[in-house]
């Protein structure tokens, strides 16, 4: 696999769009910007005091405009650094490298209808499907879950663009989806997708399996990176060498940081492409890409998101 | 699906044994000519809203209307031969079935339709290779490439080189 180019680009406006949420435009440096599909997200590589960071988020401009591209992050209250860095270093006029645009969550094109599910930030992938499918003229519905204390962001622009094909719950209100409602009243050709928290997922998930609805019906995001956990060495027994691996970093940053590249897309435990033989010590195992069995095996792990079980890991690298 | 798998670089579809899905709330089976015995034995099983329906020489459009109130949460059974089941399940896709709804048992016979790469004919009733094609007359290689959109292999002049070279006659399974 080849190793992706980087992409430079310049912040050219940042926005405060909820209390937690700060959305970002990014122009090219020079040239334009490559078209995108609905749902594609750029790897933004934060160049820290301490440490590197990088962080998945999804594209929310229009998939066709070239000019710019826009983010929007929330600021997380366990997070490794990476929204912290967006929120409290990134201004006007500051450069960044993002990874051109890769896409693990598009829509099914041959739905009859689409039915989307936010959660809180979980709205942005959708904000790059709503000109594609407003384009395409298919039925859609975006039920869109938040607490206005803190996320909720464009909902005032959403409601008054999609009128009744806008449904808004804000927890801090004490409104809630009924989920079951929202499915059980779906024709067939249905695909449903969910961008938001594990519980949202698991909700629809639940859902759709006591329905009989199929479950390849059902798409989702799951948008939280890498956790942190207990630090740790690993050694690569190809190469000699020991790293380590401190307790706010994740194994692939960590394996960066030293120069040695791994393929990877989402950052997110999701894709697939990071995957690393292990050749000693327990793996704690935190993706949703390898099935049980290979969990089991003990003989692979996914660095973008898994960690070390004890205090050390040996790589076949 | 259980059809899905490939046995070797080919694309004839593989089938396993049809069961009757738990989860379903509304099954409809659909026969072509015949009921067989496999499909009565999961519709006798079956105790939630269900639907049977034989067709002989069903139109398209009778197809799909049979379709049309399907709902998201349905599963579909099929039944007969390899051309049919792939033309109700093609429909059934068009509708907006997932691949997990549509279950299709082994064809009642080994009779394939042959899709002529020349002359674009299909020829009904296929069993073994080379076949000569109704369209041009050409004599077709019946290969095992199988197009689930037609329901129908792909056919090739088997002696388009050398046309005194006529490979011996062989089943097609
Ligand atoms: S980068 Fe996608 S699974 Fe690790």
């Amino acid at each position: 696999m080849s190793v992706i180019d980087q992409m430079s680009v310049v912040v050219t406006a940042v926005k405060q769009v909820a209390p937690m949420i700060k959305e970002f435009t990014l122009e090219p440096l020079e040239g334009q910007l490559t078209p995108f599909s609905p749902g594609a997200h750029v790897v933004v590589t934060m160049a820290g005091t301490e440490s590197t960071y990088r962080n998945a988020y999804s594209l929310m401009s229009d998939p066709q405009d070239n000019s710019q591209y826009r983010i929007a992050v929330r600021l997380q209250e366990t997070s490794r650094g990476g929204s912290v860095y967006m929120h409290q270093q990134v201004e006007v006029g500051t450069q960044l490298k993002i990874s051109p645009p890769s896409n693990l969550f598009a829509p099914q094109w041959m739905a009859k209808k689409h039915v989307l599910f936010a959660g809180g930030v979980g709205i942005t992938p959708f904000l790059s499907y709503l000109p594609a499918l407003q384009r395409q003229q298919v039925p859609f519905e975006l039920h869109y879950m938040y607490r206005s204390q803190q996320t909720g962001a464009y909902r005032i622009e959403l409601t008054e663009s999609l009128a009744d094909r806008c449904h808004c719950y804000d927890a801090d209100q004490g409104n809630r989806c009924d989920v079951s409602a929202v499915m059980s009243a779906q024709p067939l050709g249905t695909h449903f997708y969910i961008c938001g928290p594990e519980s949202l997922i698991e909700a629809v998930q639940t859902t759709a399996d006591e329905m009989g609805i199929p479950p390849s019906a059902i798409h989702w995001e799951a948008f939280a990176g890498a956790k942190p956990g207990q630090p740790f060495v690993v050694e690569l027994s190809g190469r000699g060498v020991e790293l380590d691996v401190a307790a706010d970093s994740s194994l692939l940053e960590a394996l960066e940081a030293a120069d040695i590249k791994i393929p990877n897309l989402c950052r997110a435990g999701v894709c697939g492409q990071c995957v690393c033989d292990v050749a000693g010590g327990e793996v704690e195992h935190r993706d949703s890409y390898l099935s049980d069995t290979e969990k089991q095996s003990g003989r692979v792990i996914m660095p973008c998101v898994s960690r070390a079980a004890g205090e050390r890991l040996v790589l076949d690298i | 699906m259980q059809t899905e798998q490939l046995n070797g670089v080919v694309s004839k579809p593989a089938y396993s044994s049809v069961e009757l899905n738990p989860k379903s709330r509304f099954h409809l089976f659909i026969a072509e000519q015949n009921v067989t015995a496999e499909m009565q034995s999961i519709y006798d099983e079956c105790s939630s809203d269900k639907k049977i329906a034989v067709y002989n020489d069903a139109s398209d459009t009778q197809l799909i209307e049979s379709l049309a109130l399907f709902p998201l949460a349905g599963t579909l059974y099929l039944a007969g031969t390899e051309p049919f089941i792939w033309r109700v399940a093609s429909h059934a896709r068009q509708a907006g079935m997932c691949p997990e709804q549509i279950r299709m048992m082994t064809p009642v016979s080994r009779e394939r339709h042959l899709f002529c790469c020349h002359c674009y004919t299909v020829t009904e009733g296929v069993t073994y290779s080379p076949y000569v094609c109704d369209g041009c007359g050409l004599s077709l290689e019946v290969t095992d490439h199988f197009a689930r959109l037609h329901s129908a292999y792909f056919g090739y002049q088997v002696n388009a080189e050398d046309s005194a070279d006529m490979p011996a006659k062989r089943e097609v399974s």
